[in-house]
């Protein structure tokens, strides 16, 4: 015994099984998707109802009354699935030829072809494709839901165009769209085929649960039913990736929750270079999909359909490639061991007028010729025509001293891969200061090779303030960090400029 | 791996579908050019014709040169079935039809002539 229902197709009803009612309506779903026109009365549509009502007609007789899977199956055959249908619309005449479109290749299938689709389109043997993805997943899990990912995405290899160009990509918006239903429904039934011959019948559905709320979700979206969603997204986005920027550049200040004190361009500067790597790695993570979707937000709310396959591509590649490293340096901690070298010198400073130290800082002096090409607290770049400077400049760090004396202490930090290595770079970096009088004249830099940036050398200052002391900052330390412990909180009020006096716990 | 031999049979395949595609436009104007038809008459000289394969390729054709004024129908009821379309060409087919057999005669002619072609005058 077996359920019916009915169904009106071209005026005419039918009573047909659940199952075969099910697989019809598939495919004139497909069939839609494929040659459907909006808006209008859709004439396309009726005719091919009309006959499948005609071919339904032709199979029912007295003695059989009911339409079974057998006879959509016949039908589905005798009319063509929407990829065996050959017309010569626009939309092969669109596509390139040598252009290249990544297609799953049903000709060559574990799971969903995903692998010898990519294999076919990089022209590497399938079986390396297949080793990388698992790989991928044994370790984290990651490839199972890139493989999953891309069974959605990408469309199947069905006609001999399609075949030819596996190895152009056209951004159609209709045709993406009907692929990743297409795509669902086949990912859908290869779960339930899985399902049915072992999994436990909870895991079925839960499994078929999130696949149809993936599908509503990935059909609502692109869709884009509201171009106002859309619209919304593009704002949200753009909200996003302004204050993304602005936070690699400028001190946001107090945003409420979001207390932002540290320009990220500064961190990454100050951090050591593995800090560098995750820092710029997270930043592109996080940026290049927003840039991404904002990119395809305008280009389907402009309803343009010319492809930026290229930039595309690009920034998924960067943005792998910003996964591998975020991977390596901070999920794995960094493969390659960083040794620090440090040098560390402490020196008295005699001071005429015993109760006061005026400090001043001694400014680069830039040539006519020179182009400062960037100039943060932590460095700055400067260039000729022929060759590239780097200005290191030191931190500076007021603290209250234990003698009754000031005193400088000077550290000297480098980084290499060895620590013979890094100690001698730490002792390459050359710092002046001199005395004279009570004014203490600070070199406000240090020079390197550009090239050496990777060796993150720093040099930090501690100027040792004994109680009692008062201390004049002068104003040509203003581009220099400065770093005032135990102290009122100087955030708001300048420190330059004034004296300052060192109390018993906080300096005033 | 695809072996050479379904390699070979695709790019037949591929071959013989473009050739369809710009051959059917042609041929259907010219059975509707002898008489009126319903859709699954012209369907059933196609394939008699071995010119397509699957008969959904046929209607959104039928709807395109109906569109472009090439074709017009009118409705008939059916003994069996829903309501048929019996498609007829237009006037404005006919002049299309002219130039396409134009086209066809003189691509026939460049064909026989490369085909026919004396190697030695290359």
């Amino acid at each position: 015994m077996k359920r019916t229902t009915t169904a009106n197709i071209a005026g005419i009803v039918f009573h047909i099984d659940e199952d075969a009612y099910e697989k019809l309506s598939r495919y004139i779903k497909k069939l839609k998707f494929s040659f459907g026109e909006i808006g209008e009365t859709d004439e396309t549509m009726e005719d091919f109802e009309a006959r499948i009502a005609e071919l339904f007609q032709s199979k029912l007789s007295a003695t059989k009354q009911v339409i079974t899977i057998e006879d959509v199956q016949s039908v589905i055959q005798t009319i063509g699935e929407p990829e065996e249908i050959e017309t010569n619309q626009t939309k092969s005449k669109d596509r390139k030829k040598g252009h290249k479109t990544l297609f799953r290749d049903p000709k060559n299938v574990i799971l969903g072809g995903v692998c010898s689709g990519i294999a076919n389109y990089v022209g590497i043997d399938v079986w390396v494709i297949r080793l990388i993805t698992l790989t991928f997943s044994a370790f984290w899990g990651f490839g199972v839901l890139l493989y999953i990912l891309l069974w959605v995405i990408v469309p199947e290899a069905k006609t001999p165009d399609e075949y030819s160009q596996m190895s152009g990509e056209t951004f159609d918006k209709e045709e993406f769209e009907k692929n990743i239903r297409n795509n669902i429904e086949s990912v859908k039934q290869r779960f339930e085929e899985l399902a049915k011959s072992d999994v436990p019948k909870q895991a079925t559905s839960l499994i078929e649960r999130f696949f149809s709320w993936l599908g509503i979700i990935l059909t609502a979206f692109f869709s884009f039913i509201g171009a106002i969603i859309g619209f919304a997204f593009l704002i949200t986005g753009l909200v996003l990736l302004v204050f993304m920027i602005s936070i690699l550049f400028f001190d946001i200040g107090d945003l409420g929750i979001l207390s932002l004190n540290l320009p990220i361009l500064d961190t990454i500067m100050a951090g050591g270079t593995t800090v560098k790597i995750v820092l710029i790695a997270l930043f592109l993570i996080i940026i290049i999909p927003l840039f991404l979707l904002i990119a395809a937000l305008i280009r389907a709310l402009s309803g343009k359909k010319h492809h930026g396959g290229g930039f595309v591509s690009f920034g998924i590649g960067v943005w792998i490639l910003a996964i591998v490293l975020f991977t390596l340096f901070f999920v794995l901690k960094s493969p390659f061991s960083v040794y620090e070298g440090e040098i560390e010198s402490k020196s008295i400073i005699e001071v005429n007028n015993r109760d006061s130290l005026i400090i001043k800082g001694l400014k680069y002096h830039y040539n006519e010729n020179y182009d400062l090409k960037i100039d943060s607290k932590h460095l700055g770049v400067i260039t000729d025509d022929n060759k590239s400077i780097l200005i290191i400049k030191p931190k500076l760090t007021i603290e209250k001293s234990n003698s009754a004396q000031f005193e400088l202490k000077i550290q000297k930090t480098a980084q290499n891969t060895k620590q013979e290595k890094a100690d001698e770079n730490a002792q390459e970096i050359i710092y002046n200061y001199s005395i004279s009088g009570d004014t203490l004249l600070l070199n406000t830099f240090f020079e390197s090779k550009l090239s050496d940036f990777w060796q993150n050398k720093k040099l930090n200052l501690t100027l040792y303030v004994p109680e009692g002391k008062t201390i004049y900052l002068d104003h040509s330390l203003e581009n220099n960090l400065l770093n005032i412990n135990n102290s009122i909180n100087f955030k708001n009020t300048s420190v330059f400029n004034k004296y300052i006096k060192q109390g018993e716990n906080t300096i005033e | 791996m695809t072996s050479d031999k379904t390699n070979q049979d695709q790019k037949v395949d591929n071959a013989k579908a473009q050739m369809r595609k710009g051959m059917l436009e042609y041929c259907t104007l010219l059975i509707l050019a002898k008489n009126e038809a319903y859709a699954s008459q012209i369907i059933h000289l196609l394939k008699e014709a071995e010119l397509i394969v699957v008969e959904g390729t046929l209607y959104p054709l039928l709807n395109r040169l109906k569109k472009e004024n090439m074709l017009q129908y009118r409705w008939e009821e059916s003994p069996q079935g829903p309501p048929r379309k019996y498609y007829e060409i237009t006037p404005e087919g006919l002049k299309f039809l002219d130039h396409l057999d134009i086209s066809w005669n003189s691509l026939a002619e460049s064909i026989e002539k490369i085909k026919t072609v004396n190697p030695k005058n290359l």
